[in-house]
């Protein structure tokens, strides 16, 4: 992975130097909140409902070792000693004093980490695949333009007060990981008929108050000609995106309004400029960063054992069977941790869970971990001799759950225990749901299905894209529940519908039931999944299990 | 019911109610706090200052702004009052300021400040 | 177009009180834009100082304009005029910038060595390090 030098060190320091200073003035006057706010929040600093909240970036979701290691010395020296990892591969600390910032900040800085731009009106942590540079299914590892975006975007001159926030996600696989669709820009490398590799540009993209799947602005753009493309698309919206209304001032909304073509138009005329004056970086600094994400030193080893203890231990084959996917070394796999234990907060890992995982990394993961946006973490690269040892240890530190991609592995956003935006609580419904199906015994029978929720209209759950999205709203001054079915989160990204009026907290999860009553009931057989089931059937028959039965009366 | 309606200078949780106190986060901690009588602010709301009418609640807005070198965004709030003149929060977002989250028993609730608010289907 | 006297300007991190260094500068050699200006638009031939305004520091287009102009040749004088921050003042010079014109109560609350202090970061940022323009 890519390993800072004295210049990203520098950096950073320098940053935390200039954002102390920052705090220094703002306690003394110097500065407004007003004036305080933009910087605070362009070093990741938020206030919340309890606390400010801090969200450190773990650019395209990578880490080492050591860098696990110290967030977990963080969240135990200035935190209640937890951390909880997000939709966007970051991790957030939840209690943070304004007083201790430039300390954290110091003690991410000590292992090259950061804070900056994870959030305010700047381009955002570029995420991107979690399996990358893993996955069996890849064309190209998109992490290298990841890292050079990441270099590009940190404090880039022009756009650090843009009309509102920038993301962008990458993915090296048609498999999209990395929900490239749902972002303001989305990166698909690929190649082209010449075997030339490009980026499919996506543009405008976006969850939220108006969710929007991303448009083709450019079926492929050769690779040398990524930074001073993505310059031309942020000249654009920096020039013409709205700011006269906070939720109007995305790109997606400026692509809406104006027009695809024209923008496209518009982008194309400020790219021919700006491949004029554009100063790419050289040769040399491509290789280097390149270099920096050469496949492992893959090791051999016999795979008895792992054999064996597949046959004979049924949690083992379990966990296995969920939890493993297709490493493109086949004496290799890549391990997904669930976070997602039953009963628990979604995302959320103790200082000692993540020492256990910093430890399994280490010394049987060639030192690599993954974020993943589904607020899981991942071993890349484990050869699957070493599967057994790791599970048991998974096991001890109660990071075994074999549930990926069952119905308990719910993405779901802090919500109104923790955000100040939030219009309703997310984790208790997550954690109802995930107890009930256990308790019902059921998971493994219903299968894949992908269960979003988020606690407001910012849709920081992803509510739109999940195959069930809940999205808690307040009506009548109590908590409100709405339901969308349908919503995809890949290339064929797709926005759910909504079933209709929402449901109260009691009233939630017997609805969420009868769902999955529905679906068990219309398959056509186990592997026909929830998400299949629904496109082959439509809304209708979910529709009226929600609402035609006895709980009409509940129904808000 | 409206939820909030965000000016530059307050935010006002509304619903009908007459008697309101005022609420901001304090500037070093980040935690939640109270404007009480005194003009200083407590972290338990049964110490807040009431207001009964719009002149008080703007006069008594001004006052919380003028803190700006200790506390973020203090805002109106509304609250009832019982027999015993003990203040009750109205909105359940409030009442989650009040006492911390419900899914760890963290934040005010585990100072012992404030009741813990109790969590759904538990 | 002249600053008035209740304002400041910034050059090279220090304040200067008392006016243009083109003391002899028209009128007409001066044009002022607003933020919403369209660089593409601007003739300046002729033109020894271009004021692009920023209605707010949260407002960043006048550093994409600034770019813009550089780009299409311009080599005068500009100058960011508005509520910038301190911090805001190393973006500005990158971005093309040669001066920052602040009202002189701002400057009170921005004292001079903040800006000189953040002029020391103008140089060595990551876009210099990728040898981008």
């Amino acid at each position: 992975m890519y390993i800072y030098n004295q210049f990203d060190t520098d950096f950073i320091r320098q940053r935390v130097s200039q954002f102390s200073s920052q705090v220094e003035k703002r306690l003394s006057g110097s500065l407004s909140e007003d004036e305080f706010k933009p910087l605070r929040l362009m070093n990741g600093l938020y206030l919340q409902l309890h606390a400010y909240m801090l969200r450190v970036a773990i650019p395209y979701g990578t880490l080492n070792s050591a860098q696990m290691r110290q967030l977990a010395d963080i969240a135990d020296k200035w935190d209640k000693g937890y951390g909880h990892f997000t939709t966007r591969q970051n991790i957030q600390y939840n209690w943070s004093k304004l007083k201790d910032v430039p300390d954290i900040l110091n003690s991410l800085a000590d292992v090259n980490m950061h804070a900056i731009q994870t959030s305010g009106n700047c381009i955002r942590n570029v995420t991107s695949d979690h399996f990358a540079g893993a996955a069996s299914d890849e064309v190209a590892d998109p992490r290298p333009s990841a890292e050079l975006l990441r270099q590009y975007s940190s404090d880039h001159s022009e756009f650090g007060f843009l009309p509102r926030k920038f993301k962008i996600a990458i993915t090296g696989s048609n498999n999209d990981r990395a929900v490239i669709k749902s972002n303001d820009i989305g990166l698909r490398l690929m190649r082209n008929e010449n075997g030339d590799l490009g980026y499919q540009v996506i543009v405008g993209g976006g969850l939220g108050r108006s969710p929007f799947v991303g448009k083709t602005l450019r079926e492929f753009l050769p690779k040398a000609d990524l930074l001073p493309y993505v310059e031309a698309v942020l000249q654009v919206y920096n020039l013409a995106g709205r700011r006269d209304n906070k939720y109007k001032a995305r790109i997606k909304i400026l692509v809406h309004e104006t027009g695809l073509d024209k923008i496209k138009q518009q982008v194309e005329t400020c790219f021919e400029k700006q491949k004029k004056f554009f100063k790419r970086p050289s040769d040399e600094l491509i290789a280097q960063i390149e270099a920096r994400f050469s496949l492992p030193a893959y090791i051999d080893a016999d795979v008895e054992d792992y054999k064996n203890e597949k046959q004979n231990n049924a949690a083992f084959a379990q966990f296995i069977e969920n939890n493993i996917s297709k490493h493109k070394n086949p004496n290799y796999a890549i391990v997904t941790v669930s976070l997602k234990n039953i009963g628990s907060t979604p995302g959320d890992a103790t200082s000692k869970q993540m020492r256990v995982l910093a430890d399994i990394a280490k010394q049987f993961g060639h030192d690599e971990l993954r974020v993943s946006h589904e607020q899981n973490i991942i071993l890349p690269h484990v050869h699957k001799s070493h599967l057994p040892v790791i599970y048991k240890l998974l096991k001890q530190a109660d990071l075994a759950s074999a549930n990926v991609g069952l119905i308990s592995d719910i993405i779901a956003c802090p919500g109104m225990d923790y955000c100040a935006l939030a219009t309703a609580r997310s984790i208790p419904i997550a954690k109802d749901i995930a107890k009930r199906f256990e308790e019902l015994k059921l998971e493994k029978e219903i299968g894949n299905v992908q269960i979003k929720i988020s606690g407001c209209i910012n849709a920081c759950g992803h509510h739109h894209v999940g195959h069930i999205g809940i999205l808690g709203l307040e009506k009548s001054g109590v908590e409100n529940y709405q339901i969308t079915l349908g919503g995809e989160a890949n290339l064929n990204m797709n926005i759910g519908e909504r079933t209709g009026p929402g449901f109260s907290s009691e009233e939630i999860l017997p609805a969420v039931e009868r769902l999955i009553e529905v679906y068990l009931l219309k398959r056509k057989g186990k592997k026909e999944s929830f998400i299949e089931v629904y496109k082959r059937l439509g809304m209708k028959v979910f529709s009226e299990a929600l609402y035609n039965k006895k709980g009409q009366e509940n129904v808000a | 019911m409206r939820l909030v309606i965000y000016c530059k200078r307050e935010i006002i949780m509304a619903k009908k109610s007459n008697l309101k106190i005022i609420t901001a986060n304090d500037l070093v901690e980040g935690d939640v706090i109270y404007f009480t009588q005194s003009f200083d602010w407590s972290r338990n709301y049964a110490d807040a200052l009431i207001v009964n009418n719009e002149e008080q609640e703007l006069q008594l807005l001004e006052k919380a702004q003028e803190q700006q070198g200790r506390v973020i965004f203090p805002y109106l709030v509304d609250v009832a009052i019982d027999g015993q003149q003990e203040i009750s929060l109205l909105h359940f977002r409030e009442k989650f300021r009040s006492s911390g989250p419900s899914n760890y028993f963290h934040g005010k609730q585990e100072i012992g400040k404030q009741e813990n608010f109790g969590q759904v289907g538990a | 177009m002249l600053h008035e006297n209740k304002s400041v300007i910034v050059r090279n991190g220090i304040f200067e009180k008392n006016g243009n260094i083109f003391q002899k500068s028209k009128k007409e050699h001066e044009i002022e834009l607003k933020s919403d200006s369209k660089a593409v638009d601007i003739d300046f031939l002729d033109i020894e100082i271009i004021v692009i305004l920023f209605d707010s520091f949260a407002d960043g287009r006048g550093f994409s304009i600034a770019r813009q102009l550089r780009q299409f040749g311009y080599s005068g004088i500009i100058r960011a005029k508005g509520h910038l921050l301190a911090d805001q003042y190393p973006l500005a010079i990158r971005c093309g910038f040669d001066e920052v014109e602040i009202s002189s109560e701002h400057a009170k609350r921005q004292p001079q060595h903040q800006w000189s202090d953040s002029f020391k970061r103008v140089k060595n940022n990551y876009q210099d390090r990728l040898m981008l323009a």
